[in-house]
């Protein structure tokens, strides 16, 4: 998996970053105490921690279906995609439902914050090497005049082909 | 301004607002008839309807009217108990008659007297039936039909009609004036003719209010018509439906006293009536005055519009009609000869030209001749203007002999989208038109099917015209005219006549597919690149056809003509003869001696009774046979009219909307569910059953259950709108195996079993394709030859099964064959080779060895055919079934046939569900698969080397199954001595499933567990509980085959 991201990031850079096409208005979450960003144009709802259902011999980051309005939608922790500590769920835990090609899917975030704007401007590169697991779904750094967020690329870290690794038995 | 407004009495309003309807139905049966006095079933139809429309007529107190059908009516029944002489005859005075009065009717709502041809066929009628004419004792006479409301009425109108001057000079005519309205062909000196629409008189304006939206909204059908009308100038229907709106625009304009509207709308009705009894072609000019008239009366009614919801009359213009009217007028008078003096007088009955049948051969008089050559004779005339142009072209971009189908330009997107619908209908339409053709080619006399082709045909012609679909339209119209001659019985459906139409049925698809193409691909017809269909051949075959069967197109000299001329008879002689045919065949019979008077008067005796008890009486047929077949007769009727309504029943909806409505339903339950639940603990109930005991708790409990049924009940009702009925992808497969076996030269019979099996929509769509290769493999590789067939004592037609069914949880589509079977040395030989097999294959099962037919590229068929044998086809069965996460099985007897299942799950289905706990997650175990539930005693249990726990069931041992180690969960009991094992059995393997607990049985909704998690095995699918939580759906097969592998 980490050779298909640093593969994924190398492509990136390849391809000429252009910060015009990360712009626009990002939900920022928050995981850790760090902050991250989803945008918004891609977030359906967000709704509070449901009963999930787990699903058998499913990747230790699918945290299961839960039913949206009469809909089955898979949920990933995303603390536990991007390799983090597993932590209990509180009043403030999210689960923010992202849409990738009329498909659903709900990411649990440990809290959710504000919606940025970001100009491009505002838009510094990913880091090429980062220590983390999550950096390969980076697409830019967005910087306020306080802190810095990430802003995730949504479409990769809901590509199923990266999700379904390993479960070929 | 005092107009003369007739306004009728009010029984004869209701006279013809009641009669309309059932002259309309009347016109058009008449018109199917075409003089065919064979269709007895059709004729008491007709026989029917005069009866009601003399009922009304007496009502009313009309008694030209009530004459008139009296008249008609009875000699419909002598017509029908066959003691007329001369039939046709009779029945061209019946269809005179009926012009007559619709005629006669339709004058009365312009105030205009039309009774004169009336009275001469009312005279004539009563003379054929020799009885005095029937007078009607409260007769309404003609003096007082009309009641003419007087200008002084108009001081208390609310609009001051004075300042809103109509110009209209013409007077109208007198009550019972013989010569009804001319209105002078000349405009006024005045100016031309104009008029605001607005009424001299408003009484309701909420009448008025009525009356400006039913106008807006006939005038939108008149002119959508009109415009389809130019493009279907022979459309007579067309024609019907633009004329009745306009014909009630008409009346109520009449009735409200607005002149204006009332004189355009009567003028233009008379122009569509000529038009539509065919006086008048329909012609550019006419269209277009057609579309004036429309905008004129548009005008006229948006004025009165706009007077009701201002209360002034400010801006309201002056709409002049007169040249309309003018040119209507002047066009008539062209159109028609001598100019009749009331518009619309039915064309004189053509002479019946009462042709001499063989009277060269035996002079003694036959038997009258019917109708038929002299109305035939016209369509034929029609038919060879057309085929005298050549077709053969062999030029592809001759739109006579070949296209593409696709415009040579796409208009604005409005327009895409007709052609878009254009296309899902012709799509439908080409459907019912191929099943109903080979339905047709085993009941040739099915006129069913003929009019369910001819109207789909008629459809897809209609609207291609309309989309200036040139190729399409000119190919449906010379199907249409094929089928017209089926359907008018002047054609028998042939072989050859069929595979015609099939022929067309095809090249119309392919055209229509290539539309469908360009549609999506957004490029008109020279850049789609799509290929021309040629279709001259089968447009000029059609043509042979239709000229075979009618040699002559100018009707042949009459035989006493010729004989004459030959001067082998006299003119005097012919004239006798042709005398002694008018008169009814007894006297001629006694007259030329050949019976008595006395035989004569016997036989007319038998004749004067309907002809069932004819039949009983000579011992033909018993009396109960006889009430059957009356019986039927009426049913017959009853079940023409409810076929022309059922058409409407369906509607349709886009899936999305469906899903949609499902996913809410099911959301409704859930809170339902939950609701109940809630209420239970605040009435105060407690987990045994004890409930509150108040009035309000009680009702309150009463609503609950109430809601809980009808939720349910929605539920199930919401469910079944995805599921549809297989029938229509078996449809498909009838022509298929028809001509996969007609090329093959083998007999095949298709048998379809389960055609109302229902499964989910997308189910029906995709296994289409893989029906398609399964029974083209049957047909070429499965059925043999004919002769090798009878060699091996088989009957010479072979049989193919296409079933559906139900089994448990899952649908199974089974193609069964008595061909040939599977060769297992044969498929071993060649899985070696292809090497798929390297050992010899002597330990593989039996199905083992036929699943290797499913191997891409697998074939032993010893050539290539154009319909198989090229490995593809199992293939794609193969992958096709996997997707829809169903399993084939094949089985095969040598020399006996082919056996092949494919068991499929209804992925939106409701199943029935075990709900069972283990640890904290929920299951859903199908209901079918479960054979019961044990707790095993300690005795039971034994450990078998390399399989694992068994478990004891009554001496059979099955293995136990420890679903919370297979999925990783904390039970609550590890022991299966502690907790309960489900029996499950499906697909012949079994295993004892342990769980903690079993909660309940429910109905439920399978759900995808969604594209992230794949397939995962053992996992069916997913649904919500009643709890709104998910459960996961287990899948028995896969779950035993994951649990045997010890994964």
């Amino acid at each position: 998996m980490t050779d298909n991201a640093t593969v994924s990031a190398a492509a990136l850079q390849k391809e000429g970053w252009n910060p015009a096409s990360h712009a626009g208005k990002y939900l920022t979450l928050v995981l850790a105490s760090e902050s991250y960003g989803i945008n918004i144009l891609k977030i359906r709802e967000i709704i509070g921690v449901q009963d999930i259902t787990r699903v058998p011999d499913s990747l230790y980051f699918m945290k299961g279906v839960i039913n949206l309005r009469g809909q089955v939608i898979a949920v990933i922790d995303l603390r536990l995609r991007f390799g983090m500590e597993e932590k209990e769920y509180t009043e403030e835990t999210c689960i923010i439902i992202v849409e990738r090609q009329d498909m659903l899917t709900g990411l649990i975030v440990d809290r959710v914050d504000e919606v940025l704007d970001f100009t491009p401007n505002d838009l510094e590169p990913p880091p090429k090497m980062g220590t983390g697991n999550d950096d390969e779904f980076i697409q830019a750094m967005g910087k306020t005049k306080t802190t810095v967020v990430m802003l995730l690329n949504s479409d990769l870290i809901l590509k199923n082909e990266r999700m379904r690794l390993g479960t070929d038995y | 301004m005092s107009g003369n407004t007739p306004n009728l009495d009010a029984r004869l309003v209701k006279l013809i607002a009641d009669t309309e309807p059932i002259l309309d139905q009347l016109g058009t049966e008449l018109l199917l008839l075409n003089g065919d006095l064979s269709d007895l079933a059709a004729l008491v139809s007709i026989l029917e309807k005069f009866t009601t429309l003399k009922g009304h007529a007496e009502k009313a107190g009309d008694e030209v009217a009530f004459q008139l059908l009296f008249a008609a009516e009875e000699v419909l029944s002598g017509l029908l108990c066959e003691r007329l002489p001369n039939p046709a005859d009779m029945f061209q005075m019946i269809q005179d008659m009926f012009r007559a009065l619709r005629n006669y009717l339709f004058e009365l709502t312009a105030g205009n007297d039309a009774s004169g041809p009336c009275q001469t066929l009312i005279e004539k009628g009563f003379q054929v039936l020799e009885v005095p004419i029937v007078q009607l004792p409260s007769a309404i006479s003609p003096e007082e039909r009309f009641i003419f409301s007087v200008g002084e009425e108009n001081h208390d109108a609310p609009v001051a009609a004075a300042s809103m001057p109509t110009m209209e000079p013409t007077p109208m005519p007198a009550a019972g004036e013989s010569v009804p309205s001319v209105p002078p062909t000349a405009a006024p000196e005045s100016g031309e003719e104009a008029s605001t629409g607005l009424p001299e008189v408003m009484e309701d304006p909420s009448v008025y209010k009525e009356y400006v939206l039913e106008c807006l909204e006939h005038l939108e059908t008149i002119e959508e018509k009109v415009l389809e009308l130019e493009n279907n100038p022979e459309d007579i229907n067309l024609i019907g439906e633009i004329f009745r709106p306009i014909h009630s625009m008409k009346g109520g304009a009449g009735f409200l006293g607005m002149t204006g509207v009332n004189k355009l709308a009567h003028d233009t009705e008379t122009m569509l009536d000529r038009c539509r009894k065919l006086t008048l072609p329909v012609t550019p000019e006419v269209v277009e005055i057609c579309l004036r008239s429309i905008d004129g009366l548009k005008q006229m009614t948006v004025n009165l519009s706009r007077f009701l919801d201002t209360g002034t009359t400010d801006n309201i213009n002056m709409v002049p009609f007169g040249s309309i009217r003018d040119d209507i007028k002047t066009l008539l008078a062209g159109g028609a000869p001598k100019a009749a003096p009331a518009p619309a007088v039915p064309a004189p009955p053509p002479p019946a030209p009462a042709p001499v049948a063989k009277p060269a051969v035996a002079p003694a008089p036959t038997p009258p001749p019917t109708a038929k050559p002299a109305i035939a004779a016209p369509v034929v005339v029609v038919k060879k203007e057309a085929s005298s142009e050549t077709l053969l072209s062999g030029d592809l971009n001759d739109p006579e002999y070949a296209s593409s189908g696709v415009p040579g330009s796409f208009g604005d997107s409005d327009e895409n989208d007709l052609l878009k619908r254009f296309v899902q209908q012709c799509h439908e339409h080409l459907e019912t038109i191929e099943e109903d053709i080979l339905r047709l080619e085993k009941e040739t006399a099915n006129a069913e099917f003929i009019n369910g082709i001819f109207r789909a045909i008629h459809s897809i012609k209609g609207d291609s015209g309309f989309l200036n679909l040139t190729g399409i339209s000119k190919l449906a119209h010379e199907t249409e005219t094929l089928l017209d001659r089926f359907r008018k019985k002047t054609l028998t459906p042939n072989q050859r006549a069929i595979e015609l139409c099939l022929q067309a049925c095809d090249a119309l698809k392919h055209m229509i597919n290539n539309l469908d193409k360009a549609l999506e691909a957004g490029q008109p017809g020279a850049t789609s690149g799509a290929q021309p269909i040629v279709y001259g051949p089968i447009r000029q075959a059609i043509r042979d056809v239709l000229e075979n069967r009618e040699p002559t197109t100018v009707s042949p000299p009459k035989i006493g003509e010729i004989l004459v001329a030959e001067g082998s008879v006299t003119q005097e002689e012919l004239q006798t003869v042709l005398e002694l045919q008018n008169k009814p065949i007894g006297e001629i019979l006694v007259q030329t001696g050949k019976v008595s008077s006395e035989d004569l008067e016997n036989a007319l005796a038998y004749q004067e009774k309907p002809v069932g008890e004819i039949l009983v009486q000579t011992g033909r047929i018993s009396p109960d046979k006889l009430d059957k077949a009356l019986e039927k007769q009426a049913e017959a009727g009853g079940a023409g009219q409810a076929g022309g309504s059922a058409v409407a029943h369906a509607i349709k909806v886009d899936t999305e909307k469906i899903d949609h409505l499902v996913n809410l339903v099911g959301e409704l339950v859930i809170i339902e569910t939950q609701v109940a639940q809630m209420a239970n603990r605040v009435l105060g109930g407690t987990e045994d059953g004890q409930r509150g005991t108040g009035n309000a708790s009680r009702l309150y409990e009463k609503n609950l259950a109430q809601l809980g049924k009808i939720t349910k009940e929605l539920q199930d009702r919401s469910m079944s709108l995805r599921m549809m009925p297989i029938r229509q992808t078996f449809q498909k497969m009838i022509r298929l195996v028809r001509d996969a076996s007609k090329k093959m030269n083998k007999k095949v019979n298709l048998i379809l079993v389960g055609e109302d099996t229902e499964l989910d929509k997308t189910v029906v769509e995709q296994i289409g394709d893989p029906l398609v290769h399964m029974l083209r493999n049957s047909v070429d590789h499965g059925v043999e030859m004919p002769e090798e067939r009878i060699a091996s004592g088989k009957p010479e037609t072979g049989t193919v099964y296409l079933e559906a069914f139900y089994q448990g949880d899952r649908i199974m589509i089974r193609v069964r064959d008595d061909g040939k079977g599977l060769d297992r040395e044969r498929l071993i030989a060649k899985a070696q080779e292809t090497g798929l097999l390297h050992d010899s294959g002597a330990n593989l099962s039996d199905l083992d060895v036929f699943k290797f037919i499913f191997a891409p590229g697998f074939s032993t068929a010893k050539e290539i055919t154009d319909i198989s044998g090229r490995g593809v086809g199992m293939d794609v069965v193969r992958r096709n079934i996997d997707k829809l996460r169903g399993s084939i099985d094949i089985a095969s007897e040598k020399g006996k046939g082919t056996t092949i299942t494919i068991s499929l799950p209804l992925t939106l289905a409701i199943i029935d569900g075990m709900i069972v706990r283990v640890g904290h997650e929920e299951y859903i175990i199908p209901t079918v698969s479960i054979s019961e539930s044990i707790r095993p005693r300690r005795e039971d249990i034994t450990t078998i080397t390399q399989r694992g726990e068994m478990i004891n069931v009554r001496g059979n041992l099955i293995p136990l199954v420890r679903l919370y180690s297979l999925w990783n969960i904390q039970p609550r009991f590890t022991d299966p001595c502690e907790s309960l094992v489900v029996l499950v059995e499906n697909d012949n393997k079994r295993g004892c499933l342990m769980v903690d607990e079993l909660i309940g049985q429910q109905q439920i909704v399978i759900k995808n567990l969604g594209e992230q998690f794949g397939d995962v095995r053992g996992i069916a699918g997913a649904t919500i509980l009643g709890s709104g939580r998910v459960g996961l759906i287990i899948d028995v097969n896969g779950l035993l085959i994951r649990a045997q592998q010890g994964v």
